[in-house]
């Protein structure tokens, strides 16, 4: 596998788990429930990103090493900043809904878990398309 | 007081007869690096403009320099 496919790979991969946590808190504030799909999807496809990437680190080191250089890290690094400051939002916001009484607190707990788990994932797959 | 750095490799890499593939592979690098350096919108470490000197047969200075206001 060359580095060029491993790429594509990669952000196919942060897309499809980001996206999944995206539309999981959407259809959950939509629905107002916090299983508006099975539970475990986003945890599963998130956990599954997280399996390719370690085995293709454990598998092809060189290759991985390339895609994931200094700029890949220093992009998942702002991602992960800027995953914690939507996180850290999420909770006034939630506050917010709660005291208006537009969703109930197991609605909001889902929406925040996976939009929190989806800001890094989507953050690194929009940098990780500049300049490209 | 804060400057702008910019920077010399598109140049430097044309004069060396190299793709921006070669020379990321040359440093060990993703091709998509080398384009954000040139293009300014990647500042790299010092380890990786040291790099990029050697690979270049040239000083860091001639690479990157700070701008005059």
């Amino acid at each position: 596998m060359n580095f060029a496919l491993l790429s594509r790979l990669r952000l196919a991969s942060f897309l499809l788990a980001g996206l999944t946590c995206l539309i999981y808190a959407i259809l959950a504030l939509l629905f107002d429930r916090p299983d508006p799909v099975p539970f475990w999807i986003p945890g599963v496809v998130g956990a599954l990103t997280g399996l390719f990437g370690l085995i293709t680190g454990v598998f092809l080191p060189r290759v991985s090493s390339v895609v994931w250089d200094e700029l890949s890290r220093n992009e998942w690094s702002r991602s992960v900043q800027f995953g914690y400051w939507v996180a850290v939002a999420l909770y006034p916001i939630a506050g917010a809904f709660l005291y208006a009484d537009l969703f109930a607190w197991p609605t909001l707990f889902a929406a925040m878990g996976t939009l929190t788990g989806a800001a890094p994932l989507l953050c690194f797959a929009w940098l990780d398309t500049r300049g490209a | 007081m804060m400057k702008n750095l910019s920077n010399n490799l598109k140049e430097l890499r044309k004069n060396a007869a190299m793709t921006q593939a070669d020379l990321a592979e040359a440093i060990g690098v993703s091709r998509k690096t080398i384009n954000t350096i040139e293009n300014r919108i990647f500042v790299p470490s010092t380890i990786l403009a040291l790099k990029l000197a050697i690979v270049l047969h040239c000083s860091v200075h001639e690479i990157f320099e700070l701008e005059s206001d």
